[in-house]
């Protein structure tokens, strides 16, 4: 006796099944059943993986959906074929896009019009609901309509009317001479996750589970039964019937194929000719001289290699893109393994020259190796949209959409939701959950129990912490990937169900990445990085200044100057280098070339950390350490980052060359590596590494930091590919620093949000590097900061309207237009940049304002605006100084509708003028930084009475020498691979300290070190060559001075 | 709330208009500025502060003001009264700051920032002008907005144009600040106290019989009735105090349900309670105090006063009240079902019998379904009316080794129907429930529990 199940959920409806796809088909194996559906509702996120765990076992995966039509009907529609699947993709593609986010909506039209043509079979759900006779009238319509693939799937539940119901069921059966089969509602894979079913069920209807009531199901039978089990509840012709319909389904997701969209290729010509024409255009391009032979030939070999693998249409859908972009202007930039190339770097997808980057090329796309192409393209993050709506622009909403992310429950979250089910208080549960940050992946230590001031031991814990063990990691909802766009041939709902976004225009699909990957789809991620809107805006600020036109390409490579400034960690507002961690790296590191750049991007992350390979690195580079490899395999796989394994391409080559791991396990090895903390999976791999490292006569600690490493790429894995790209970024980013700092930090700022640092220690680093910086001034300022030149023609930033907090940008707009003395509506940031270069000279505009109210008229602006322009220090050309400013702002009128605004002489009361001390409160207040004096140097004598040390004198301390200091928080971070350090950067006028506040003074002063904005700090010079931190023993909050200055304010921000 | 009570005390309605710049009657303000006091505090000062002078004004929330010109001669003098508000603000340990001035609003903020007295009117302008503009208890916005011009003090505040002021903060500093300094008049509301009634009736000696306690309560009551019809007011609720030798008094307070001024179903509570009463010792003396009064709210009357369904609401909350006086509050409960699939979890009592005879036998279906959240979810097999249910459910599961001659007699005629549910209260309950028949014939619903690993047999209903 066999069974097929064919009606079967899986988390994937969320807050409904209790069992992970892979659970399912695990638990259905093992029960020895021939077949089983995966059904999730309006849903088909979770078969790829109930595909990738079937696919290992003797099980036959059927792929269905359950539905309830509006009209109330209940079926379950099983996919037979291709053809039939297409169907089902798209009837749930239509059902979700016809509803909100996260529900669907489908009425018996649509699901006639859809399935009618089809070959889907149909199992009817009649329900038990007592009135026989609209369950006939439901049954005939779907009998008139699906006659010969309908069954009425009887599912006995044990609610005590088993037979009542059976005995009805075969009534109508027999009326409307439909065949019957049993299925389960199978909720969980066993009886044991009937608890946590029944807590899903009062997440879902927002109830405690006291009161959840009949919500419940009232007993947990809806999990795999053994068959010996179903054998008794139904009777043997509906158990075969089961077998019977599995019998008539022939299809599996690897039937699926996909295909690139082909108004990509001219007519007459060939994918493959194509890209070759287009990458000799690109070529002529690139080298106007003509390319070197070495170039022809690499990409002659690269054309080969991609033609052999069938990959021209990815990179023609890539490069059709990037074409969109750099014609709109936008800059961008490829990484990735199939990035780095030199066909991409003439089709233009990449800056990073081949022939400067000898060491790269070998790394091109292995045909061994098996991974897909993987090219990721960051666009400027602020014209990213741009790029999407040209995608769905392009091949429409039906063959584009965005890959989903699957957001799961993380410790934090299940604490929350399960808390709340068991009907613990609202804020105890906050309590509970605030305290799991600290708490590591699915364990929940009693410790930290205690902490939280629980009872480890108590009942409702213990159910809370078991469920949360449980519930870690089940999916959640769906979420839009950030980039990452499929895009395919014919209507991609067909392939996969499209659903919308939280977003308005947006809509994903229901597989996420990895089963992409899985399934061997292809998608194309389009990424938004802050730092390429900056390097387009300086580059455009170059222009308009200079009249020099520089491209990321063109730019002098190899600057010794530059290098230099890197050396001496001299790198607030470089891309990538400008961290902490970073920062402390580079004087030891002490990049001289590109390709150094490339490693100390990668190097500073928490897999070479984790797998301790950072010191031996630095000791092999300064030659503490003889270079020596274990084996002369590794030396190949090594050679390049002196013997010591930095990136991941690395690792996944020494398991290959030193554990013997087959080409297609080391790229299960990698994506295993993405995914381990999610989901664990990690653990066969290890020892098949280490037996494999050992019988090759490996060191077993060797193997260990391999192993480590492995593990920490998790968290953010890190390959050569994508570094060698970013370390381009940095260099160009660094050399405008070098260069032209005057030009990067307006670009900087303009660009903000991004970056580590806010415009405060941009301006003040701005001005440390020579750069005057001029305030925001309604008579000067664009929205945007902008160049001034000065008295001998060097350029001085602006700072623009954007600056002040509050102020809208449409208001701006009023207020600069009207000084231009027009009433032109146009622009935008984008346009009041490019329109032309005649304000970076330094002449009035034309129209300036001579007072308060005559702006208030000329502009539009109210007394809310002006106020804040009267906070941020922008009308001082107009009332002289803040107190009078606020004064005239507040006297402004509004407009009256016939009269206009009233004209109202006054005269001006004698106002005191602000003290400096104001001054500097309220600039922090209005802009988030001061061109004035720093605070501190106001507070110093009383910080100097107190025995607080100034930065700049700290920084000169011996090793080991006591500090006591104290200065404005600037960042706090706490980075996942320093096990609870908490490291923060405090300023004072003479300079930045970086304190290190280990996990124990972190616990015992969490409210001073998260409260304080003035931050005082007992404690102890640690010095490493140039690198100094103060490694903190005793915290103290001065925030309480910065509330002294003559302004008695509180509210310092 | 007490408005429409004030008018009863002519006297007390509001302040005399104080005329501008008068030389006579000389006014003389106290500010008493009580930082971190509490509500009910400082309406217990204002209550007897009123024995000083009958112009008091509260400023809440942390100061009064007292007019104290016009007794001075009474009190003998300034200083006497700065005593005697020392000694009560002592004896209550109340720290606050008091100060005098010309006018309530000077008083009031040299107070607040803890200024000495000013007592000449000439001096007003230069000693206010120092204060800070948080005195003044202006909106937030406007001491920022005049902060942000520099403005930090009153003084400030004076040399400001008068028009270019109004314009940018209203017209309310501008006048408190001519108030301040007495160029304009102000107008202040009066505290007036809550009212209560509260009488007492002491007896001659320890009195225990219950007849005669009854009697003093309801000569109280009548009095009480009196006062109410006097003032056309109401109470709902009434604190009965039975006072003893040499231990606490017994306190009862009675909730009317429904608020009245009738002496009669005030006393028909009383009695009631006094019924099922047990003072721990004789009686010295009775008293009584009202909760708030309010002002009457007539009541339609039934034209058939013996035909309840005519004002049911009424009468039913004068039933239950009188049910609780006699059987005590928590015994009085509704009848309702509850959502649980637990057989002795599906009950519930109901606090508010009228609600609750309401709600009952309304259970809204929320069960699960196919759909989540948004659509009614499909009904499931154990929908109203599905499952069969014994009428009479025992008080607890009885093992039926004990009952009806134990399972061997029993013939299982539906079933099973398996429950699980409960665990969330620490009692996972696994059972699967049949209906079965009697050797004697009769219909039992019985259950296994799949918990208890031998699977024992258990009675748990009977059907009628």
């Amino acid at each position: 006796m066999s069974y097929a199940e064919l009606h079967c959920l899986s988390n994937f409806t969320f807050l409904r099944g209790a069992s992970h796809p892979r659970e399912q088909v695990e638990r259905a194996a093992e029960l020895g059943y021939g077949a089983l559906a995966l059904t999730d509702e309006c849903s088909l996120a979770g078969v790829v993986r109930a595909h990738a765990a079937a696919k290992e076992l003797p099980l036959k995966l059927i792929i269905g959906s359950e539905f309830r039509l509006e009209e109330g009907i209940g079926t379950v529609v099983l996919a037979p074929d291709r053809a039939a699947y297409g169907t089902l993709s798209a009837l749930i593609s239509h059902a979700r896009r016809a509803a909100d986010k996260g529900s669907y909506r489908l009425t018996r039209d649509d699901f006639e019009r859809y399935l009618a043509p089809s070959e889907c079979l149909i199992l009817w759900l009649p329900g038990a609901s007592p009135g026989t006779a609209a369950v006939l009238r439901e049954g005939a319509w779907l009998k008139e309509r699906f006659s010969r693939r309908l069954w009425l799937a009887a599912e006995l539940l044990m609610t005590g009317r088993d037979r009542t119901l059976l005995t009805r069921w075969r009534h109508v059966a027999a009326r409307l001479g439909l065949p019957m089969l049993a299925s389960g509602n199978v909720h969980m894979h066993c009886r044991g996750r009937r608890r946590l079913q029944d807590t899903l069920t009062a997440i879902r209807l927002g109830k405690p589970l006291q009161k959840t009531g009949f919500g419940l199901y009232s007993n947990g039978e809806r999990y795999l039964r053994p068959i010996g089990e179903l054998a008794r509840i139904y009777p043997g012709r509906l158990l075969k019937e089961t077998l019977a319909v599995a019998e008539r389904i022939d299809f599996s997701l690897d039937e699926l194929r996909y295909e690139y969209p082909r108004e990509l290729v001219p007519e007459g010509t060939t994918p493959a000719g194509h890209l070759r024409d287009l990458t000799g255009e690109g070529m002529r391009w690139r080298w106007p001289d003509g390319a070197s032979a070495k170039v022809r030939e690499l990409v002659e070999y690269e054309l080969k290699l991609i033609g052999e693998l069938r990959y021209e249409a990815y990179f023609l859908t890539v490069h059709d893109i990037v074409r969109f972009a750099r014609g709109r202007g936008i800059l961008c930039q490829g990484r990735g393994s199939a990035a780095n190339s030199a066909v991409c770097f003439c089709l233009g997808i990449t800056e990073v020259d081949p022939a400067r980057m000898e060491m790269l090329m070998e790394r091109f796309i292995s045909k061994e190796r098996n991974e897909p192409p993987d090219i990721d393209v960051d666009f400027e993050h602020q014209r990213r949209e741009e790029v999407i709506q040209y995608i769905y622009r392009k091949y429409s909403r039906e063959r584009a959409a965005l890959a989903a992310t699957v957001i799961s429950y993380r410790a934090r979250s299940a604490v929350r939701d399960v808390g709340k089910a068991l009907g613990m208080e609202e804020a105890q549960v906050g309590v509970l959950a605030r305290s799991v940050q600290w708490w590591d992946g699915k364990q929940v230590a009693a410790q930290q129990i205690v902490e939280a001031g629980f009872d480890p031991k108590a009942p409702v814990i213990r159910r809370l912490m078991g469920l949360v063990a449980e519930l870690v990691g089940f999916p959640r909802h769906l979420s839009q990937h950030v980039g990452g766009f499929v895009i395919s041939r014919g209507p991609l709902s067909r392939l996969v169900p499209i659903e919308n976004a939280a977003m308005e225009d947006r809509t994903v699909i229901q597989w996420d990445k990895d089963d992409l990957e899985d399934l061997g789809l292809l998608k194309v991620d389009v990424l938004g990085l802050g730092m390429l809107s900056a390097i387009r805006r300086s580059f455009e600020l170059i222009r308009g200044f200079y009249g020099r036109e520089y491209t990321m390409a063109s730019l002098p490579a190899g600057d010794p100057a530059v290098y230099d400034m890197i050396c001496e960690a001299d790198t607030v507002g470089v891309f990538q280098i400008e961290s902490r961690a970073q920062m402390a790296m580079l004087p030891r590191l002490r990049p001289r070339c590109y390709y150094d750049l490339v490693i100390e991007v990668a190097i500073v992350r928490p897999g070479p950390i984790q797998g301790d390979m950072v010191h031996p690195y630095l000791r092999r580079r300064n030659g503490e350490d003889p270079v020596s490899y274990p084996s002369p395999e590794i030396e190949q796989v090594l050679e390049r980052t002196l013997g010591v394994p930095i990136f991941q391409e690395q690792v996944m080559q020494i398991a290959m060359v030193a554990a013997g791991f087959s080409a297609g396990e080391a790229d299960r090895l990698r994506r295993a590596m993405a995914a381990w903390k999610r989901r664990g999976g990690l653990e066969g791999f290890e020892s098949r590494l280490k037996a494999g490292m050992a019988e090759r006569g490996y060191l077993p600690e060797f193997a260990e930091r391999i192993f480590n490493q492995i593990k920490g790429f998790g968290d953010y894995g890190f390959p050569e590919s994508h570094a060698a790209s970013f370390a381009l970024l940095v260099y160009v980013s660094a050399w405008l620093k070098c260069h032209e700092p005057a030009v990067f930090f307006c670009a900087l700022l303009n660009s903000q949000p991004m970056g580590f640092y806010a415009p405060a220690q941009l301006v003040r680093c701005a001005r440390e590097h020579g750069v005057e910086v001029r305030p925001v001034d309604v008579n000067h300022s664009d929205w945007e900061s902008t160049l001034e030149r000065d008295a001998t023609g060097r350029p001085v930033l602006r700072l623009g309207l954007n600056r002040v907090k509050g102020l809208a940008e449409h208001a701006a707009e009023r207020l600069v237009n009207a000084r231009r003395g027009n009433a032109r509506r146009s622009g935008g940031r984008h346009g009041s940049v490019r329109d032309n270069g005649d304000w970076f000279g330094n002449a009035q505009p034309g129209n300036a304002f001579r007072s308060v109210p005559e702006l208030a008229e000329r502009a539009g602006l109210g007394r809310g605006e002006l106020d804040v322009l009267a906070g941020a220090g922008a009308l001082e050309s107009l009332a002289r100084n803040r107190h009078r400013a606020h004064w005239g702002a507040a006297g402004v009128e509004k407009p009256a509708p016939l009269l206009g605004r009233p004209r109202i002489a006054e005269g001006i009361p004698m106002l005191k003028a602000p003290t400096e001390g104001q001054e500097v409160l309220a600039d922090y207040r209005h802009l988030g930084l001061s061109l004035r004096r720093h605070p501190l140097a106001l507070l110093r004598d009383r910080l100097t009475s107190v025995g607080l040390q100034p930065a700049g004198d700290v920084l000169q301390f011996p090793n080991g020498a006591a500090v006591h200091a104290a200065g404005l928080v600037i960042t706090r971070q706490r980075p996942s691979s320093a096990s609870g350090v908490i490291f923060v950067t405090i300023e004072d006028e003479t300079g930045y300290l970086n304190l290190v506040v280990w996990e124990r003074v972190a616990e015992r002063q969490r409210q001073v070190l998260l409260g304080a904005t003035l931050l005082g700090v007992h404690g102890e010079v640690q010095r490493e060559g140039a690198v100094v931190h103060i490694v903190a023993r005793q915290l103290s909050d001065h925030s309480g001075l910065l509330g002294q200055l003559p302004t008695q304010s509180r509210d310092f921000r | 709330m007490a408005q429409p009570l004030r008018a009863l005390y002519p006297g007390e309605t509001s302040l005399p208009r104080q005329p501008a710049l008068s030389p006579r009657p000389k006014r003389l303000w106290i500010a008493v500025h009580l930082p971190k006091i509490e509500g009910r505090e400082l309406i217990s000062l204002a209550c007897w502060a009123r024995k000083i002078t009958p112009l008091v004004s509260l400023e809440p929330p942390e100061a009064l003001v007292l007019e104290v010109g016009g007794s001075l001669k009474l009190w003998g003098g300034l200083d006497s009264i700065g005593k005697a508000l020392d000694r009560e603000l002592d004896r209550r340990r109340l720290t606050a700051h008091l100060c005098t001035a010309p006018t309530a609003l000077a008083a009031l903020w040299l107070a607040r920032d803890g200024r000495e007295d000013v007592l000449s009117a000439e001096r007003l302008p230069g000693c206010l002008g120092t204060l800070p503009l948080r005195v003044t208890g202006w909106p937030q916005a406007t001491r920022r907005l005049l902060k942000k011009m520099g403005i930090r003090t009153v003084g400030d505040c004076l040399r400001l144009p008068r028009d270019g002021l109004v314009r940018r903060t209203g017209q309310r500093c501008l006048d408190d600040l001519d108030r301040s300094l007495g160029q304009q008049q102000d107008f202040r509301a009066a505290f007036c106290p809550d009212r209560r009634f509260s009488s007492v009736v002491e007896f001659q000696e320890e009195v225990a019989e219950p007849q005669v306690i009854a009697e003093a309560g309801v000569k109280l009551i009548l009095r009480l009735a009196e006062a109410l019809h006097r003032h056309q007011a109401q109470i709902e609720s009434c604190r009965y105090g039975f006072h003893h030798l040499r231990r606490p008094a017994t306190v009862v307070r009675i909730d009317q349900v429904v608020p009245t001024h009738e002496s009669r179903k005030i006393a028909d509570l009383f009695l009631g309670r006094l019924e099922t009463l047990s003072l721990p010792a004789p009686v010295t003396a009775l008293s009584l105090r009202t909760g708030k009064i309010a002002p009457m709210k007539g009541l339609n009357s039934t034209l058939f006063p013996a035909c309840p369904e005519i004002a049911p609401k009424t009468t039913l909350g004068e039933l239950i009240a009188r049910l609780r006086v006699r059987f005590g509050a928590e015994d009085i409960h509704g009848l309702g079902l509850a959502e649980d699939h637990r057989p002795e979890a599906a009950w519930s009592k109901v606090e508010d019998l009228r609600s609750g005879s309401a709600a009952a036998g309304r259970v809204p279906d929320t069960r699960g379904g196919l759909s989540a959240g948004r659509r009614p979810a499909a009904p499931q097999a154990t929908a109203p009316g599905c499952p069969q249910r014994p009428l009479w459910l025992l008080p607890a599961p009885v093992s039926v080794a004990d009952a009806d001659g134990g399972r061997g007699r029993l013939r299982l005629e539906s079933g099973p129907e398996r429950i699980e549910a409960g665990w969330w209260e620490g009692l996972d309950t696994s059972r699967d429930y049949y209906v079965a028949r009697s050797s004697r014939g009769r219909r039992l619903w019985v259950f296994r529990d799949r918990c208890s690993g031998r699977g024992d047999w258990y009675l748990h209903g009977v059907f009628g």
